[in-house]
């Protein structure tokens, strides 16, 4: 790969790396900003939240028992910040879990089986990827709750679609790895079981981790589902939105910040340790229909 | 011995269909159920209106949707999270934006994977927007923009405004406010898709490109995207698909208000208002754009899915 060798470069290619360098840092800069502002302005007072006029300020006192203070004084509906961790973890992760393995488990047989209808699932699974659907929310809703999903572990049954980004991927790993080790487990009385997850599953846990990664992220960041679905059971999302929602700006927004927050440090933690193993397992193939 | 191993024949052949039944029966019944039932019914929906109760088969949510383009549909005193027309709009607006931010995503991967100076720095730190929930981002936007500001004071000296506005609370500036926001948080594009197919580009090519004198732009043009096409030509009919989707978090930033509402949003808060009402004409009506917004989007994007098959081919390495 051709890396950046400052005594090798052309003039005009110098110009080009320092105002990318300084574009780069800029955004990257901002985007800090906001963190470490996170950060400083969790440990304010309500008071210095409600007559602040200027949000660059320090707090006066650092009030850094906010951070433990928002976990039971941080409420909505009477659900605590620990009662929507749990919320918010279990439809993150089962979330993620449920559909993942969907997807793992219809690329697998489509990659490697040959079936009566295999050709058909394949060809859904590609033309509702590229079929844009608007307005289903409304229909959604109605089946949701008419199933009595809502405000209820069911709504992970909601998760456990086969189609999406995660099955391209996973089939084009299955596409290309070798059945040789599957026929010899056959030969020596394997059931497609015993293949699967002693032989085909090792050999995809990267990128299965990797996905499971990214879908618990978009899980655990998602509000727009929560608040129409889990109001009685409600996520961090849930309870941060309502809380802004019915205090309109005028509760211990200090408290308010510090959830906020507290909600960015598992992600955090488990991005800067698997960063490098998600960037080596995510790249998307083309659509062969 | 024949009949043993004809036994032993079918007994491999049911577990392996025990196999595959157990492997699609769960997606097979959810694409049935949330998928295929839900926007069949959805359709349906679009049809139907609700009089007393009783649903009857209607073309009154589109005439509805049209007669919403009225002269006085950008009124500035009715730009209230209901208004359709400026919700359209912004959506183009919005989409409009991401299109110029497609080629700026993949420049910032693709300087990255160039490793300019400080790249292993920006390959964490260009992930906050998408690790860090919107709520966040929103709230500290939301805090640099209030009254008394040095950002809001700064913007009013600059733009001679006369006096210190409540950017998100005003027609003229919330908008605008919006779409800043938007390309603030996708200038690292999908970082993680560029920055996984280049990884894959081989060094081989680039280094003899390399030996072959060619400049930056040359080799992003004519070696990395030919190589990384597939990714590239999905992303890109990706953010057609999504067209209409488009827009920036606006729920969180001016719930739709001032001017700012994105038919996304406009779809999602409409059932949120209608909430326990689920005979609310909202539901029909929110149907029925949904149908408008496929049947726009549907033909551009097979025409961009059959341009990129007839005139690109892959490149295998």
């Amino acid at each position: 790969m051709g890396v950046y060798k400052g005594k090798s470069m052309s003039v005009s290619q110098k110009i080009t790396w320092t105002v990318v360098s300084i574009l780069f840092g800029i955004v990257a800069a901002s985007y800090t900003f906001v963190l470490i502002w996170g950060f400083v302005s969790g440990t304010k007072t309500g008071t210095e939240f409600g007559t602040m006029k200027n949000p660059f300020e320090l707090p006066k006192e650092w009030h850094f028992e906010n951070y433990i203070r928002a976990f039971s004084a941080f409420q909505f509906d009477s659900v605590n910040l620990l009662g929507m961790t749990f919320n918010s973890l279990w439809y993150s992760v089962g979330g993620a879990l449920i559909c993942t393995t969907c997807q793992m488990g219809l690329a697998y047989v489509t990659a490697k089986y040959k079936f009566r209808g295999s050709g058909l699932i394949y060809m859904v699974c590609m033309i509702t990827m590229i079929m844009p659907i608007y307005g289903s929310t409304g229909a959604m809703y109605r089946l949701v709750y008419g199933l009595g999903l809502n405000d209820s572990f069911g709504m992970l049954l909601t998760s456990a679609t086969g189609i999406g980004t995660g099955f391209l991927m996973f089939y084009a790993f299955f596409q290309n790895l070798s059945w040789t080790y599957a026929e010899a487990a056959l030969i020596d009385g394997a059931n497609h079981f015993t293949i699967f997850w002693r032989i085909m599953f090792p050999q995809c846990i990267g990128l299965f981790g990797s996905l499971v990664l990214m879908q618990w992220l978009a899980g655990w960041n998602d509000y727009q589902g929560p608040i129409m679905y889990l109001n009685e059971m409600p996520t961090i999302a849930v309870g941060l939105y309502r809380f802004k929602e019915y205090m309109g700006g005028q509760g211990d927004m200090s408290l308010y910040v510090a959830a906020s927050m507290l909600s960015c440090i598992p992600a955090l933690i488990l991005f800067t340790a698997f960063s490098n193993t998600l960037l080596k397992n995510m790249s998307l193939g083309g659509l062969k229909e | 011995m024949q009949i043993k191993k004809k036994k032993g024949l079918d007994k491999n052949k049911v577990s392996r269909n025990v196999f595959i039944f157990a492997m699609i029966i769960v997606p097979v019944l959810h694409f049935l159920v949330f998928y295929l039932y839900v926007n069949f019914n959805s359709i349906i929906m679009g049809f139907q209106y609700p009089i007393k109760g009783e649903e009857v088969l209607s073309l009154r949510n589109f005439k509805w949707f049209f007669s919403e383009f009225g002269e006085t549909a950008l009124d500035p005193s009715k730009a209230n999270s209901n208004n359709i027309v400026y919700a359209v709009i912004n959506t183009l607006k919005t989409f409009g934006i991401n299109l110029i931010m497609f080629p700026i995503g993949f420049l910032t991967a693709y300087f990255i994977y160039k490793k300019v100076p400080g790249w292993w720095l920006y390959r964490v730190l260009f992930f906050l927007p998408m690790i860090i929930p919107a709520f966040v981002f929103t709230y500290a936007y939301q805090t640099m923009l209030m009254n008394g500001s040095p950002i809001v004071k700064f913007l009013t000296e600059f733009n001679q405004w006369g006096y210190e506005p409540s950017i998100l609370s005003e027609v003229e500036h919330a908008n605008n406010a919006v779409l800043f926001f938007v390309v603030w948080q996708t200038i690292p594009g999908n970082l993680l898709l560029w920055s996984g197919s280049l990884s894959r580009v081989p060094d081989s090519v680039v280094e003899s490109a390399k030996l072959d004198g060619v400049n930056w732009v040359q080799e992003a043009v004519h070696i990395i995207i030919p190589v990384i096409w597939p990714t590239f030509a999905m992303q890109f009919l990706f953010l057609f698909i999504g067209m209409f989707g488009s827009s920036g978090p606006v729920l969180l930033l001016t719930s739709g208000e001032c001017g700012t509402q994105t038919l996304s949003n406009w779809l999602y808060q409409q059932i949120l208002m209608a909430g326990g009402n689920e005979k609310s004409v909202a539901f029909n009506r929110v149907s029925a754009v949904g149908l408008l917004m496929t049947a726009v989007t549907l033909p551009i994007c097979l025409g961009i899915r059959a341009i990129q098959g007839k005139f690109f081919k892959d490149v295998e390495y």
